[in-house]
């Protein structure tokens, strides 16, 4: 199974691979300028964080393919607002950033938060946010600073959070990648 | 899969054989384990083909020549060591942005692998460059969190090739893949410390006064942290230190006003070191901690401890 792992500048793209590796799933990494025939020949794909804003920078096929794919897709922080921001969500700064520490309450597990205490610490590292999801999506948790922690659309296959599921002092973390990677 | 120790060391060991073929290596050891891992699968893949040193940069651990010396030389490492205290300071003199540190420091490493290369007529550099190095050094679209002197601070030419055979490897997976090599525990289990030494410990401009400083308060930090742990009352964190600030405060000694240097102390809880969080040290043991540091160290005035996770901060200051 490919799982492909498009690296958008973040510090845990790596983390991201070594993790799935840790569940038993091969990754591999590719930039940001990934081709649309790579995208296509991948089971799942796994959308990094990163330090650019949606609205300044250019992220090549990756709208095309998050608009039309099908496959399993999980944005994670830049990559969970990318997500908002191509399906006509809105993503602007937020009104406090948040780094280090979250207190994330679940609102409604659905498959991506499925078996995870119903409020649980987790790492963030972002300034902007999703302020509207797009349309047919759910919204899973939330934080003190943060309306939309984790969200989901089962239909497009699609799965985001704005915390980091990957690195280390996520509790639960390696769940919730692990119920992404159940869908594929 | 997680990961495998003794898969790892397979393709190591021949990889590293593949890239240096017949060739001789030089393998920089600092005493942590990331290098003494990297020396250990090269004398593995290259046996007698590899020489091993340690430099000396004024900016180590308390006795720490000594003790990685003792380490090494029980672990069946030669070593040669080279002091190049001198060295480091006259260029570090003045410096106080930190990414020109690490630089300078990086190149000045280079430097004096190159001279002993040259003698030992060596073509390859081992080097212990673990994943979050080159992953905060930048690159692409990841921006520069901090050039690490192995990878960001390399100067652009040098006369050596590199080998780097931990590349893809976090701290916890170098501990698995020491122990699996049947590394001593003193070495597997040893706290992490940075390339550049103290120097990324002394923020602003660095002197031998300043280092005598950081290196005592670095020592007490540690000795008191590890007594702690010792004796139950906290576990042990995954990287303690201290830090000195060029800033001066106001104090009173024996009815006399003081003005003197703070030093910050800084202890961390992480896996990777890719995020970590402040260690929630008793609040006696912090006291044990700042009473011995303003007793034994006549310059410090101000002890702080540091609250602040990864992100976003660092665990080391600069």
């Amino acid at each position: 199974m490919a799982i492909l792992i498009v690296d958008m500048g973040s510090q845990y793209t790596h983390v991201i691979w070594r993790t799935c590796r840790d569940l038993g799933h091969d990754g591999k990494i590719v930039p940001k300028t990934v081709t649309r025939a790579e995208l296509d020949a991948a089971d799942a794909v796994i959308l990094s964080g990163g330090p650019s804003s949606v609205t300044k920078d250019n992220f090549h096929f990756l709208p095309d393919f998050i608009k039309a794919s099908g496959k399993p897709i999980l944005g994670i922080c830049l990559g969970h607002q990318l997500i908002a921001h191509t399906l006509s969500g809105v993503v602007v700064k937020g009104k406090n950033a948040e780094y280090g520490v979250s207190r994330v309450e679940v609102d409604k597990p659905g498959v991506l938060l499925e078996g995870v205490p119903a409020s649980f610490n987790a790492w963030v590292s972002h300034f902007d946010e999703v302020k509207k999801m797009p349309d047919g999506f759910v919204s899973l948790a939330h934080s003190d600073t943060c309306a939309h922690e984790a969200m989901e659309c089962l239909k497009k296959k699609l799965f985001s959070t704005q915390f980091h599921p990957e690195v280390w002092h996520t509790e639960n973390g390696e769940k919730i990648l692990e119920n992404f990677l159940r869908q594929v | 899969m997680p990961f495998n120790a003794e898969k790892f060391i397979e393709g190591a060991v021949s990889s590293i054989k593949a890239s240096v073929g017949n060739g001789r290596a030089i393998i920089a050891v600092s005493g942590g384990v990331d290098s003494s891992v990297a020396a250990a699968l090269a004398s593995r893949a290259l046996g007698k083909n590899i020489h091993c040193m340690f430099v000396d940069t004024g900016l180590m651990r308390k006795d720490e020549g000594k003790r990685v010396l003792a380490m090494l030389s029980r672990a069946g490492v030669k070593l040669d060591v080279v002091d190049a205290s001198n060295d480091f300071f006259s260029a570090l003199k003045g410096v106080e942005e930190p990414e020109k540190k690490r630089k300078i420091i990086g190149e000045k490493f280079i430097r004096v692998f190159e001279a002993e290369a040259k003698k030992q007529k060596a073509a390859y550099l081992i080097q212990g460059t673990i994943a979050p190095d080159w992953i905060e050094s930048g690159g692409g679209s990841r921006d520069t969190i901090k050039s690490h002197h192995n990878v960001g601070g390399l100067p652009e030419k040098m006369g050596m090739k590199l080998v780097e055979p931990l590349r893809d490897l976090y701290k916890h997976e170098v501990r698995i893949t020491a122990r699996a090599l049947g590394l001593p525990p003193e070495m597997s289990e040893r706290q992490p410390f940075p390339g550049p030494g103290l120097a990324v410990r002394i923020v602003g401009d660095i002197t031998p006064e300043k280092a005598a400083i950081v290196r005592e308060a670095c020592f007490i930090v540690e000795e008191e942290l590890e007594a702690a742990a010792k004796s139950g009352k906290m576990e042990l964190p995954w990287q303690y230190f201290a830090a000195l600030l060029p800033t001066k405060t106001v104090g009173v000694r024996g009815d006399e006003r003081s003005y003197q240097y703070t030093v910050v102390v800084r202890a961390v809880r992480s896996l990777d070191g890719m995020t970590a969080n402040f260690s929630h040290v008793p609040p006696e043991v912090l006291q044990k901690i700042s009473t011995r540091i303003t007793n034994e160290i006549r310059e410090v005035g101000r002890v702080l401890y540091d609250i602040t996770n990864k992100p976003p901060s660092t665990v080391e200051l600069e």
